[in-house]
């Protein structure tokens, strides 16, 4: 999970295992979360039809695991083994493996696994 | 002048309040806060077509769609300014043109999402997962026009 973090990143927090998440500040400032999306959760399934947005974001739970605010789409596909582009928050050889902006405030909820959650457009592909 | 940091947290905001409180009167009145600060914005560009793309999509999602097209549209008119960004403008048209054929518009629609669909070709290969989305929506839209 650390390997591959931008260079300057200084790793501020790691998950308990040490392998789930890692947060870290960026040569810019800004707290990013490295994460691996199967062990991510959000709140519910994402809903039909996309934000097509590079809009990310993700906290740590109560339980502390990762919750993904947005990103639900790229979250719950890649944990399923889609590929996400580095713009879009995919790390470079680092397959089932996201870099989103880290969101400080607690989150109210634990919710429930990206990785049990169906991918909406392939799911609804056809639907009128 | 806002800042572009106070738009998002702003927006993020709203979003938080519809995600866990399910309250879409106060999300919306958040949401039209973000927009005021989105209005005297101090970012240009692309830069403010984010902006205004992720406020398209948080209106989208609460079911304000009068106030989601002209951000959409504006997004996407930043976004052909730049330039820089095959990948964002492709996914802005289609979003675009989602949200038109969602809104009965859909010749309109159609020839978006294919303009989307040819732009994200220009950066990606055609097996793109990515893309298989892409040819979902034009097939629908293709099914609403006949």
């Amino acid at each position: 999970m650390h390997s591959n973090l931008p260079k300057g990143a200084i790793v501020e927090r790691v998950s308990p295992g040490g392998d789930d998440w890692v947060v870290y500040r960026d040569a810019s400032g800004s707290e990013r979360f490295r994460l691996r999306s199967a062990k991510a959760k959000t709140l519910n399934e994402a809903r039909p039809g996309r934000n097509r947005t590079d809009n990310a974001n993700a906290g740590i739970n109560p339980e502390g695991d990762v919750f993904v605010y947005e990103g639900k789409h790229r979250s719950i596909g890649n944990s399923q083994r889609d590929a996400v582009r580095t713009e879009r928050g995919g790390v470079v050889e680092q397959p089932g493996v996201l870099d989103f902006p880290f969101e400080p405030n607690p989150v109210p909820e634990i919710g429930v696994p990206v990785k049990d959650l169906p991918k909406p457009d392939s799911q609804n592909e056809g639907r009128q | 002048m806002s800042t572009a940091q106070e738009v998002e947290r702003a927006r993020l905001a709203a979003k938080k309040v519809f995600m866990f409180e399910k309250d879409v009167a106060r999300a919306s009145e958040l949401g039209i806060a973000a927009l005021s600060l989105y209005g005297v914005v101090d970012v240009v560009g692309s830069k403010r077509g984010d902006l205004a793309h992720a406020l398209a999509g948080f209106f989208r999602e609460v079911g304000d769609l009068d106030r989601c097209e002209p951000l959409a549209r504006e997004a996407v008119e930043l976004e052909y300014s730049d330039a820089a960004r095959p990948a964002i403008l492709g996914d802005y048209l289609v979003f675009l043109a989602e949200l038109l054929h969602e809104r009965g518009k859909s010749a309109e629609a159609l020839s978006l999402a294919k303009e989307g669909l040819a732009v994200l070709l220009r950066d990606a290969s055609p097996s793109d997962p990515e893309l298989i989305f892409v040819h979902g929506a034009i097939a629908k839209i293709e099914r609403a026009l006949r």
